[in-house]
């Protein structure tokens, strides 16, 4: 814990104490920009791709998750003849997905 | 007090690493690049290696901003470095080593840049620069990618620590000879990375900077190195196990995958914005999934 907190608090001392100690050696020196009145960041109007772009690899990580452990089986599965496994397990929720992903594609793709 | 004076010395190992990947890459990119345009015949000025540095240095000189704005630059950089801090670094050593750390490092790189639009949009009430947001949207956007290929990574080879991938690779050789199929994955992580870091094939828009110069200019540098260890430590064999010449060949990989990426994808493609979201999401992550299916199906190394 404490490797850690060193690990930490000397990232936050190196690199705000170098920013700090050379900002404060520009704001003195004659390199110094004019001071021009810095104008603020933009609004952010639209967060749709955003919310979008967080949908989908949630979506993607769920359908790994729950296809994962099935698919580590299922070449033993297979090979006993448990077919109707490996069509509940690997195939119906790979086709859903590849609905919903080629939907998607299609609403979101300009 | 040991250690932490020995988690302080950790961080500067980090740090010192991927500064040397990052000026070195630089370097060399911004000199064959001068080197190039001169053989073009355009109009250019000679630069030697030691010109470039000096350019470089007076950059640094032209740090602007409060203490407010560095401790936030830190606070950034931090999350960086604590998913460097996962990867093997000089001889192999692990400064930040724990179970599970592949994922950890996956929602580290991912996160960070999505803490970083949501505090800058807090801040600023509602607004946020340009470079901010697009940092954000090419993560998010490129995390499906990310997850599916961690998670290929871990079905191939069993193995979801990097402390596991490096004595893997110290007893059998790199993971890209023994697995042929993580030459794809490699491949796709390195598309990943270029997209992330607003490298090369991906065109960059202009007016994406937030005012003055700041440590924040480096962030994009520090993602693409911290990227590229991770390449070097996960597939091609990391530092080894020859001392200061596996410390040496450690710098000369990520150095050479860097600039080689970066001069292929200039070389042969040149993508909008709009073309390399739509490869990442709709080409590259099926093909992810197929591999990810195959990599289950035909599991096994060669070697």
């Amino acid at each position: 814990m404490l490797y850690l907190l060193g690990y930490i608090l000397g990232c936050y001392t190196v690199v705000a104490g170098l920013g700090w100690g050379l900002a404060y050696l520009h704001q003195r020196s004659s390199m110094r920009s004019p001071d021009l009145g810095r104008m603020g960041p933009p609004q952010i109007k639209s967060r749709a791709v955003i919310s979008f772009s967080i949908i989908l690899p949630f979506a993607a990580l769920s359908f790994l998750v729950l296809t994962f452990m099935p698919m580590r089986i299922a070449q033993t599965q297979g090979l006993q003849g448990h077919f109707l496994f490996v069509w509940t397990s690997l195939v119906i929720p790979t086709v859903c997905f590849l609905i919903g992903f080629y939907y998607f594609r299609k609403v979101v793709k300009p | 007090m040991t250690e932490f004076i020995f988690g302080v010395l950790g961080f500067v190992k980090v740090m010192v690493l991927i500064l040397l990947i990052i000026e070195l890459t630089i370097l060399l990119e911004e000199f064959l690049a001068a080197r190039i345009e001169l053989r073009r015949g355009f109009a250019g000025t000679k630069t030697s290696l030691i010109q470039v540095l000096a350019r470089h240095g007076l950059k640094i000189l032209r740090t602007e901003g409060p203490l407010s704005r560095q401790l936030a630059s830190a606070t950034r950089y931090l999350v960086i470095f604590l998913s460097a801090g996962l990867l093997p670094v000089w001889g192999g050593k692990i400064p930040l080593a724990g179970a599970h750390s592949l994922w950890l490092f996956t929602a580290l790189v991912i996160f960070g840049p999505v803490f970083h639009l949501i505090s800058d949009w807090a801040r600023h009430r509602g607004a946020g620069w340009p470079l901010v947001l697009a940092s954000a949207e090419r993560t998010v956007g490129a995390s499906t990618v990310h997850f599916i290929l961690a998670i290929t990574l871990v079905a191939m080879t069993g193995i979801d620590d990097f402390a596991g991938f490096r004595d893997l690779q110290e007893a059998h050789g790199w993971i890209i000879w023994r697995y042929p199929w993580a030459i794809f994955i490699l491949f796709a992580y390195a598309v990943a990375n270029l997209f992330t870091s607003f490298q090369s094939i991906f065109s960059r828009g202009r007016e994406e900077r937030a005012e003055g110069w700041s440590f924040d200019d480096l962030l994009p540098h520090l993602r693409r190195a911290v990227w590229t260890l991770f390449v070097v430590d996960v597939f091609m064999g990391g530092a080894g196990k020859l001392g200061p010449l596996g410390d040496l060949s450690l710098i000369v990989k990520c150095v050479g995958v860097n600039v080689v990426s970066k001069a292929i994808s200039q070389l042969f493609f040149h993508l909008r914005e709009d073309q390399a979201e739509s490869f990442i999401l709709w080409r590259l992550m099926p093909i992810s999934i197929l591999i990810l299916g195959l990599s289950l199906l035909i599991p096994g190394g060669v070697f």
